[in-house]
């Protein structure tokens, strides 16, 4: 209970304080809205409401990585400055649980993207989207947020032992665009990458969203029980590897900023 | 009844790097602090104190050696030492900057695992204590540097530690904060809690501290009572005393009294001055009373040395001798 208190402390500050960074807000306010014009242009000329909505989306999907991957990668280097990584380090809790909500606030923000990417692309871009279902998608959204950031917890084990985390994190950024689908079915990557992409859990998460588009609802659940199984293989995995990284950092001395 | 020893480094050591570039921060260092002791380190810059508070505080590995708080192995049980410890490592960093005072004290009374209920209560009491009751909604980044320090203060009591360090706690803060911060630490001793301080303010240790070692280039130089540090930096007490109408052959008999180390005796007019310089541990002015005889004494004045006097032999014997 105290767990989950403190991780319910934890998303609310993480999200109060990254929410009055103007580079942060930024990235999760405006970038996804110019993700969402150039691709929305380019699904358009399809013709076909299915490729424009599932595009539309991938680009809302695009916009939850950026939020959450600058969030997450980024914040291990904003606590470094701020003095908080080493105090947040020395408590009980497990630096696995403070990771968490800093993740689930910076994906929180990634809800954002999604709503207004729909509404911009709606109403600004005049697009016709066509949802089959509405609920699955909302279930497929939600699933999504836990699943990018499962991903950051994961990717920011590396990150603890870098005082360069942020631009390490920024060369994730492209490749799990691509490796998600959300700028192109995963159809239409090399073979070898599709296994790469299995390992993903948003990328579950975006073939649900996938399947809802088209009403497939059967398919979405399946999709969505699949991207809950990952993303929970994920966060046990990002707190026994972060627990090692802490370790690690003890023994060489990183922790603080100099 | 036996006394309880809360801290028990045993032969630590931690270096940093590797190969050519390895350094030896903290020497195979030992000591012991007992429960309700105001424990002092103190040395310059890089002698090895924070490395020595970081590892008691489990952010870093020792190298060697063993390191127990509160019986609990830092290495091997950190999560049983982080519940009974706090800590204050200074500076004006350290909180969610965009964030108020109670909503920092908050985070961090949830991640120490304070009950809320406890919660409700402990925060307004310690920013009371700390003097920032009044300004508890406001943001920590309009905050002074001393605001800041007073913050780390409460925020290292917010879960109730039995076991408190505090490295350079007055850095910043006002005379009177740092006065209120001495008193502070003085109830938290009172009340049994163990408090290891490391300080550049050599008068704030003399004031405070119970005992103490001094570090310097990783090793202990000198440990024990303020007392005996000065006792084993050889440093001395000087009396000066003014007087009329005293015999040379008096004078020249001093040096012999058992304690005092060199005389020097200035004529000014029909006064003189002289300056005894005597062991810090050993009063011999009835001694030299007795030799002097019937004079007119005119002024005395005692100056009894200081742990900074000890503290610069120690450190820096050059500094010392000048």
């Amino acid at each position: 209970m105290t767990k989950l208190r403190f991780l319910y402390t934890s998303w609310l500050v993480h999200l109060r304080q990254i929410s009055t960074m103007k580079v942060y807000v930024f990235d999760s306010v405006v970038l996804p809205l110019i993700f969402a014009t150039i691709v929305a242009r380019l699904a358009a000329r399809s013709g076909s409401p299915a490729t424009i909505t599932t595009a539309t989306l991938g680009t809302a999907v695009m916009g939850m990585w950026v939020t959450t991957l600058s969030g997450t990668g980024g914040s291990i280097s904003r606590l470094r400055v701020m003095g908080l990584l080493e105090p947040i380090v020395a408590a009980p809790t497990p630096l696995s649980w403070a990771y968490a909500g800093n993740a689930l606030a910076s994906s929180t923000l990634g809800i954002y993207s999604v709503v207004a990417t729909l509404l911009w692309s709606v109403f600004g871009l005049g697009l016709d989207l066509r949802i089959g279902s509405p609920a699955a998608l909302a279930l497929a959204v939600i699933v999504m947020v836990f699943a990018t950031a499962a991903l950051g917890v994961v990717l920011s084990v590396s990150l603890v032992m870098s005082a360069r985390a942020q631009s390490m994190s920024n060369l994730l950024e492209y490749p799990m665009w691509i490796l998600l689908g959300a700028v192109v079915p995963l159809s239409f990557l090399p073979r070898w990458a599709e296994p790469l992409s299995w390992l993903l859990a948003p990328s579950w998460g975006m073939r649900a969203i996938q399947a809802a588009v088209a009403g497939d609802v059967a398919r979405s659940m399946a999709m969505v029980s699949i991207c809950v199984l990952v993303t929970a293989a994920y966060w046990a995995i990002g707190a026994m590897l972060l627990r090692w990284v802490e370790r690690l950092a003890r023994e060489k001395a990183v922790l603080a900023l100099s | 009844m036996t006394e309880r020893i809360d801290i028990e480094v045993t032969n630590l050591v931690r270096t940093y790097g590797s190969g050519a570039k390895l350094r030896r921060a903290v020497d195979d260092i030992s000591f012991q602090v007992r429960q309700g002791e105001l424990f002092g380190i103190l040395g310059p810059n890089g002698a090895g104190k924070t490395t020595t508070i970081k590892v008691m505080l489990t952010t870093l590995l020792p190298t060697s050696g063993r390191v127990r708080v509160l019986g609990y192995d830092v290495e091997r049980d950190t999560k049983q030492v982080r519940r009974h410890i706090g800590y204050v490592l200074g500076g004006d960093k350290g909180f969610y900057d965009r964030l108020s005072a109670r909503q920092n004290m908050t985070y961090f009374a949830d991640l120490y695992e304070v009950p809320s209920r406890i919660q409700r209560t402990r925060i307004g009491e310690l920013l009371e204590l700390v003097g920032l009751g009044d300004r508890s909604a406001d943001k920590v980044e309009t905050f002074s540097r001393g605001m800041k320090q007073r913050l780390h203060i409460a925020r290292s009591l917010i879960h109730d530690p039995q076991v408190l360090f505090l490295d350079e706690p007055t850095s910043g803060i006002d005379p009177v904060g740092a006065r209120q911060l001495r008193e502070l630490t003085g109830d938290l001793t009172a009340r049994g809690k163990t408090v290891v301080l490391t300080t550049h303010d050599m008068r704030e240790a003399e004031a405070l501290c119970e005992r103490l070692i001094v570090v310097s280039r990783g090793s202990i130089v000198a440990e024990g009572k303020p007392a005996s540090v000065k006792h084993r930096a050889g440093v001395f007490r000087v009396t000066e005393v003014e007087l009329m109408g005293v015999e040379p052959r008096a004078l020249a008999s001093l040096e012999e009294i058992d304690g005092i180390t060199h005389v020097h005796v200035q004529a000014l007019g029909t006064h003189q001055v002289v300056q005894i310089q005597s062991r810090a541990d050993t009063d011999c002015m009835p001694a030299v009373m007795q030799r002097l005889g019937p004079v007119q004494f005119n002024r005395i004045e005692t100056r009894e040395p200081t742990l900074e006097d000890a503290y610069v032999a120690l450190i820096a014997p050059g500094v010392a001798s000048r």
